[in-house]
């Protein structure tokens, strides 16, 4: 007995679990902060329900809410589309799409993620110029998260390295001030754009991707100034160019197209990297590829179909009518989904669609998008002329309509709106568009009307929607150190 | 004198004629009772009789030679052949005596403080079970199991002592503790039921005595294992005698017990039609009345299409014998079930070596080996609905009038609503097979090197190999939108152990009984396995067995593999005064790799008293009393189960984004250590009264416990915003029990002809939580103090009539359920924030505010199980019977199949079906109907969150009649020790007022139906 327990004592107890890494083996290598960027990726994925990732193909993807609370996009299956459509959203805790402002608030949580890996990442044993390079990448994925989280709410908290750095402590942190969030947001952009290459492989992040993320949030702050300059520097990397097509932009042939700035690429084999966007629209009996198969949901609505010229080229994506795999003429006659609006299948057929998983990219920013902000800014910043026509008829030209020439600042601002529906429907943009323009909540109130008028009793909505409201959860969990938004 | 001396002339006599002679004797019973069966064996031959019905035998036998008088439940004895012979038998007053296995060695019953139960595995009856868990249901009070599911192999829930700790018990088999087992998950969409992947790897028929450590003052010897009780298994060893050969089989036969009615297709039709017209969408009807009136027959009924009448054999043969110094006992048994399901099958192999050997007086070497093969055919179970439906689920609601197949030989769809419900008979083409072998090596020393010290060393290992192979073809709806999906997995687990303990055990004249016993052991637990889920295959013709044929671009596939050890050391003292006070003192200090480095040594105590009252001078006139013992201890147990939060871990996860079209991984923190995380603690307190009267026709014993659970882990919520936003941490939450059990042994009648005892099990507890985190805020229907098991829902008053209507249900119409407003909200002065009482809860206002939310909900019931067992043995003539009820005597549970009939009444028009029972739901024609009518679906109100579907399910089950017959041993001239012929019926009926599937097995929408197995076997030894 006495030698089993002297051999005890000098015995040490293994634990060993071939899927656990220890913080004191990571991350040491250059394949390290590779990973651990990638990690932060996914939450910009678009095959999560539950809200994990911001561009699923539901109604809580970014793309779709934001396209189904304005005048592009609609779903026949009413209920949720309805109050999206309709901006029945009175308050924060009664709607039925309520979960949907929690799930986008609470990636928050991601400018602490993005924080800390950048902070570990410059931190590491790495090489130098691998430190830097990924960190920038994570600024990058922070800029961009920063601009989705600004987008839908304004600013929110974002703790500090301190407290980050003691997680035990509860801090009852608010929510930032513009200027507070404008410095958190330029910092991070301005060090991708200083540091990232400017071309990557589909999926990692460039210069021209973190110039349009700051881009995008100079607009929505109304910054057109620093918004024109950026336009001019993107343009001046000589990356980026129009299609010929339209719809080439989004061939899945044609993925690497240099239209395309930012994209959340897809892959088909794994459930949760598909494009969902067809599915959710594809009516089940409409023939596609050899094994896909359609939700039949989402629409154009007919109203903002009849919008468009019938010359646009553009209007190649958006289907009114279809013979079905049964050899059924179907169209808004007999069809529950086409009597709400045409099926704005924008994205190539994927011969390789199985069930609902399509392979093609999720285009979120192209070029044609910094050419009409680019004509905007020039419109707004020194009135219209002829460098900022020219940049709107590149656009039109390609969709086949005739040059705009000679219009009053007001009406070539209109004209810009109106192209901008026309050329983004399904991408999402359209909502934070009629923000800027003033007109999200007019816009509602025309569709409320219609309704109304036909025997729906939907409340007419403000400027106060321009904002979602925050969870109630989070303004709870901060003992209130969060405001809501003005209005909810 | 002169007796004797007639004896002797007469034997003088018979001599020169031969030196046998028929010997004749009366065999009786203290009360003068002739002994009917008792068997006479001439000492060291096979030669041997019973005793008549008047207890008188005859046998050839020599004057002198010793002859072996036994009975069961009397002592043996041996005497001298002589003429008319005239023996007493005595009462085995030893079988109050047992040896009983306390972990790390055994002690004598009458010695034992503790609180430990034991079960003899030869008086369960065993046919058409496989499990000993099964057949241990209700048999020992304190010990509550359940089986999950009634399909072949089903899972159970054993809980000892109202499973406070969340954990399983301890197995120990001959004192190594069993593997963690099972097969893995397949990866897909379909699974069959969950399996036992404990007490079923170990053969019953090879099982001597079960022991259960119920409380931790005897559970503590293991420490931080031993929170969910301890359950000591003892198998069967070589005796010192001839040979000898044992079978035992059974042939069972089991039909469908518990299917609830569902609609037939004319009813289907009918009940589609009138709910289209209750839509107001009578447009859409898809049936004339004419259509209806004509259609011929009753539809397909799917439940039978999918069934059969199941089928368990099983056979088992051992031969155990052995010399002075060799022992030895060997047993092979087969199990094999097939289930009331189509192919869902289940077979066991075991085989076992257990070998002693003594080398001289001082040195005993053994070895116990144990091989274990399962294999399973699986359908898919579960309550999936729509795509996803399994099995069960699918053959009740599939659309009856379909036929199986199309004409061209494809499975028919659902015309109502193509390509979203499998046909149930195609998911019979799903090949799902999982294995389980379990290799069960050990070996023991045991050197006495002076009289009175016993020093042993064991060493084992447990090794489980499981895997499951899929497929799921193309001829599904599901392998069809896969191209075919496959899948493989293993994985193993081994336990390794070694252990060393001394005892020294020393009788002074029977005043001072003195044991103590020290001893050391290490564990190492290891695990790994691997899989892969792959779609896209040429041909459904390989199956899984061609899985590099896939198309898929990123099959999933995973590995892991893990281990951890435990050192610990320990200790115990047992010492009984003048034969009846007792006390013992168990420790043991653990050290895991699974603790932290603040918290590396566990020490885990317990402490027993006793007193037996009946070995008191005073009482040992009363002749009443046989036997009174009152006992009480206290211990502790560790829980280091959940003790995965110490370290800070990052994780990779696979494919977490695409780059350039291919998936990549990541790297992401996983968990936040928390380095003071300790195990948590149970203190148990016991105190029990043994009691035995009238020479023992009514013994039992009564206890009452209370165990704490203390150190509770916990998942902390952190701040939202940072990057993990969880921690486990030990919270100030306490758990407590509380409980009384009662098991009483009865011998009713005990006559020449008839003998009757019975059994009866009884427990009481409740669980409760008893205090929380100074942060925690109940929820508004919450106390404080919380009894688990509690529902809390809406209460309800009917259904809304015509004409009704009310404001808390804005979106109620007739026929749908009237939940009721009882309570609101008080308000603070700005007349909108709800008012919080100073933990934080919100403040009831006492009356209805027009508003149904979460102040309106109330405890309905408490579900915890009130376990009871009632065993009944009877003895007539050569003939026994067992009659054995066990069940629950409280339960709650919901309808959940006629709550997914009712409340989704409307999939009738996608043309799922429904139970008949929905005919009586309302509808304005059919105003006093009692189930909700298609206006629920519209409520905005889930009726599961009430109590409307909810029926008391107690329940009392007549598990087991068995009539068995003992063939009288003098047909076998001797060559058959014993013999018997037996038919029994299992799970005969169920009483019990609740109305759904089986109020044991039958959960959930998809549960497996029970069965009525009738069987026949036949036991012998030669």
């Amino acid at each position: 007995m006495y030698i089993v327990t002297l051999s005890l004592a000098s015995c040490d107890l293994y634990r060993e679990d071939y899927t656990e890494i220890y913080p004191e083996d990571y991350p040491k290598t250059e394949n390290d902060l590779k990973l651990m960027v990638n990690a932060l990726m996914y939450e910009f994925g678009t095959g999560y329900w539950n809200g994990e990732g911001i561009y699923g193909a539901n109604y809580g993807g970014y793309q779709v809410m934001s396209d189904m609370t304005t005048d592009v996009l609609w779903s026949c299956w009413g209920w949720e589309a309805d109050v999206l459509y309709y901006q029945q959203w009175k308050d924060n805790s009664t709607s039925s799409i309520s979960g949907y402002f929690y799930n986008a608030f609470a990636h928050y949580q991601f400018m602490s993620k993005a924080r800390n890996v950048t902070r570990r990442i410059l931190a590491s044993e790495a090489p130098e110029e691998a430190k830097i390079h990924y960190a920038a990448e994570a600024c990058a994925l922070r800029g961009w998260m920063g601009l989705y989280l600004y987008d839908n709410f304004g600013p929110v908290p974002v703790a500090t390295d301190a407290q980050l750095d003691d997680p035990l402590t509860f801090n009852y942190i608010g929510r930032l001030t513009e200027a507070q969030y404008d410095s958190v947001m330029s910092a991070d952009l301005n060090y991708a754009i200083a540091n990232l290459p400017q071309t990557a492989p589909r999926g990692r992040m460039t210069k021209g991707i973190a110039m349009t993320i700051l881009l995008k949030y100079r607009m929505i702050q109304g910054k057109f100034v620093e918004a024109e300059q950026l336009c001019r520097d993107i343009m001046d990397l000589g990356v980026y160019g129009l299609q010929a097509n339209y719809a080439d932009v989004f061939n899945i042939n044609n993925a690497d197209n240099n239209e395309i700035i930012l994209c959340v690429p897809c892959n088909s084999s794994a459930s949760w990297t598909s494009n969902y966007m067809i599915a959710e629209i594809l009516p089940a009996d409409m023939p596609w590829a050899d094994k896909s198969a359609g939700w039949g949901g989402y629409v154009m609505p007919w109203d903002f179909y009849n919008t468009f010229k019938p010359t646009d080229k553009r209007l190649e994506c958006i289907h009114t009518d279809y013979v079905s795999i049964n050899g059924r003429y179907t169209d808004k006659t007999n069809s529950n989904q086409l009597k709400y609006g045409p099926l704005p299948l924008k994205y190539s057929i994927d011969p390789n669609m199985t069930g609902a998983q399509a392979g093609n990219d999720l285009v979120i920013y192209r070029y044609s998008d910094i050419l009409l902000s680019l004509a905007e800014c020039i419109a707004r910043n020194s009135g219209v002329n002829s460098e900022a026509e020219g940049y709107l008829n590149q656009v039109r030209r390609r969709a086949g309509l005739g040059d705009i020439m000679g219009y009053t600042t007001d009406d070539f601002l209109t004209a810009i709106l109106a192209e901008r529906g026309h050329e983004f429907y399904l991408e999402g943009l359209r909502r934070q568009d009629l923000i800027r323009f003033g007109k999200y909540a007019d816009y509602a109130n025309a569709r409320i009307a219609a309704a109304n008028a036909s025997g729906a009793s939907y409340y007419t909505v403000t400027n106060v929607h321009n904002r979602y409201p925050i969870p109630q959860t989070f303004i709870d969990e901060s003992k209130s150190a969060i405001q809501q938004n003005p209005g909810y | 004198m002169n007796r004797k001396l007639y004896i002797i002339l007469c034997t003088l006599y018979m001599v020169p004629l031969s030196l046998f002679a028929d010997i004749t004797g009366l065999v009786l019973d203290e009360n003068n009772e002739p002994v009917i069966g008792a068997s006479i064996l001439i000492e060291g031959t096979t030669v041997g009789t019973i005793t008549d019905f008047d207890g008188n035998f005859t046998i050839d036998a020599e004057v002198g030679k010793t002859l072996i008088i036994s009975y069961v439940g009397y002592t043996t004895q041996h005497i001298a052949a002589k003429a008319n012979m005239h023996i007493v038998l005595v009462s085995d007053t030893k079988a109050l005596d047992e040896v009983v296995v306390i972990g790390y060695g055994a002690s004598k019953k009458s010695n034992i403080s503790g609180s430990v139960e034991m079960v003899k595995a030869d008086e369960l009856p065993k046919a058409a079970s496989a499990s000993v868990g099964e057949m241990l249901r209700g048999r020992t009070a304190g010990m509550n199991i359940a089986a999950k599911s009634a399909s072949p192999g089903s899972g159970l829930d054993i809980v000892i002592r109202g499973g406070l700790s969340g954990q399983k018990p301890l197995v120990v088999i001959d004192g190594i503790p069993q593997v963690s087992s099972g097969a893995p998950a397949s990866g897909t969409g379909y699974s069959g039921a969950e399996k036992d992947n404990g007490l079923i790897n170990i053969s019953p028929d090879d099982i001597e005595t079960i022991n259960v450590l119920k409380d931790a003052s005897a559970a503590s010897i293991y420490g931080s294992d031993a929170s969910g009780g301890v359950i000591l298994i003892t198998t069967k060893r070589g005796k010192q005698a001839k040979p000898e050969v044992s079978y035992s089989g059974s042939v069972a036969f089991q039909t469908m017990k518990d299917v609830p009615e569902f609609l037939d297709a004319r009813g289907f039709m009918t009940e589609q039609n009138r709910v289209f017209d209750e839509l107001g969408r009578t447009d859409e009807q898809r049936y004339t009345q004419a259509q209806i009136d004509n259609f011929v027959g009753k539809g397909t009924n799917w439940m039978k299409q999918v069934t059969r009448t199941g089928m368990v054999n099983e056979h088992n043969i051992s031969v155990n014998g052995g010399s002075e110094k060799t022992k030895y006992l060997v047993s092979l048994g087969i199990y094999d079930h097939k289930g009331i399901a189509k192919n869902n099958d289940m077979r066991r192999f075991t085989g076992r070596i257990n070998l002693d050997q003594d080398f001289g007086k001082y040195v005993r070497v053994g070895l116990n080996t144990s091989f274990t093969s399962l294999k399973y055919n699986d359908v898919p179970l579960g309550d999936a609905r729509q795509s996803d439906a399994a099995l069960i689920y699918s053959a009740m609601t599939f659309n009856p009038t379909v036929p199986v197949h199309n004409a061209d030989g494809t499975y028919a769809d659902n015309p109502d609503r193509p390509n979203v419900y499998p046909n149930p008979v195609s998911l019979l083409d799903i090949t799902d097979q999982s294995y389980s072998r379990d290799v069960f090596l050990t070996g023991y020393m045991e050197i006495k090197p002076i009289k009175d010290l016993t020093i042993r060393a064991t060493g084992g290992i447990d090794m489980n190999f499981a895997g499951r192979d899929q497929y799921i073809p193309t001829t599904t709806l599901k392998g069809a939108s896969y191209g075919g999906q496959a899948s493989k997995q293993t994985s193993n687990s081994k336990l390794g152990i070694v252990n060393a303990t001394a005892t020294y055990a020393h009788n002074w004249n029977d005043q001072h009984e003195l044991s103590v016993m020290a001893g050391w052991e290490w564990k190492k637990r290891m695990w790994d396995g691997h899989g892969i889920v792959a779609n896209n295959f040429p041909t459904d013709g390989a199956l899984m067995n061609n899985i590099g044929t896939s198309e898929s671009e990123n099959p999933n596939i995973w590995s892991s593999k893990g281990s951890s050890q435990m050192a610990s050391f320990i200790g115990r003292a047992a010492y009984t005064a003048l034969n009846r006070y007792i006390v013992t003192f168990n420790i043991r200090v653990d050290g895991s790799s699974n603790f932290s480095p603040k918290h590396q040594w566990g020490v885990f105590p317990g402490v027993s008293l006793a007193w037996r009252i009946s070995e008191e001078p005073f009482l040992q006139n009363a002749t009443w009393l046989s036997d009174l013992k009152l006992r009480g201890g206290y211990g502790q147990t560790g829980n280091a189960g959940s003790l995965t939060g110490i370290n800070t871990i990052y994780g990779i996860s696979r494919g977490t984004y695409v780059i350039d079209g291919n998936l990549v991984n990541g790297i992401n923190l996983k968990k936040l250590g928390n380095p003071d995380l300790k195990w948590e603690t149970l203190s148990d307190a016991n105190v029990a009264l043994d009691f035995g009267f009238f020479k023992g026709r009514l013994s039992g014993t009564l206890e009452f416990y209370q165990r704490l659970r203390t150190d509770v882990i916990l998942t902390k919520y952190l701040m939202s915003y940072n990057e993990v936003n969880t921690i486990d941490y030990n919270s100030k939450e306490v758990y407590r029990s509380r409980g009384v059990e009662l098991s009483l042994h009865t011998v009713n009648v005990d006559t020449k002809y008839f003998g009757w005892s019975s059994d009866i099990c009884f427990s009481y507890y409740r669980n409760k939580t008893i205090a929380r985190d100074p942060d925690f805020v109940p929820l508004p229907y919450q106390e404080w103090e919380e009894e688990w098991g509690n529902v809390y829902g809406y209460k309800t008053d009917g259904l809304i009539q015509a004409g009704e209507s009310y404001a808390h249900l804005p979106n109620s119409q007739p026929g749908a359920i009237k939940y009721l407003d009882i309570d609101g909200y008080v308000y603070e002065a700005d007349g909108v924030t709800p008012k919080r009482d100073e933990q934080g809860r919100y403040v009831h206002s006492g009356k209805p505010d027009g508003k149904l939310d979460q102040m309106d909900m109330v405890k309905l019931y408490n579900t915890t199980p009130i376990p009871f067992s009632f065993n009944n043995t009877f003895r007539i003539w050569d003939f026994d019977l067992n009659i054995y009820i066990y069940g629950s005597l409280n339960g709650h549970k919901q309808n959940d199949i006629l709550y997914q009939s009712a409340y989704g009444i409307s999939d009738l028009t996608y043309g799922v079906n429904a139970l008949s029972a929905v005919s009586d739901r309302w509808t304005y024609q059919h105003q006093d109907g009692t189930l909700p009518g298609v206006a629920e679906a519209n409520s905005g109100i889930d009726p599961s969150s009430s109590n409307y579907f909810c029926k008391s399910a107690w329940y009392l089950r007549l598990d087991n009649i068995s009539l068995g017959y003992n063939f009288p041993l003098k047909w076998f001239k001797g060559y058959v020790k014993s013999a018997r012929i037996y038919a029994a019926v299992r799970n005969v009926a169920v009483l019990t007022p609740y109305k759904g599937m089986d109020p044991e097995t039958g959960n959930g929408i998809g549960a497996y139906p029970n069965q009525i197995s009738g069987a026949i076997g036949l036991n012998f030894k030669f």
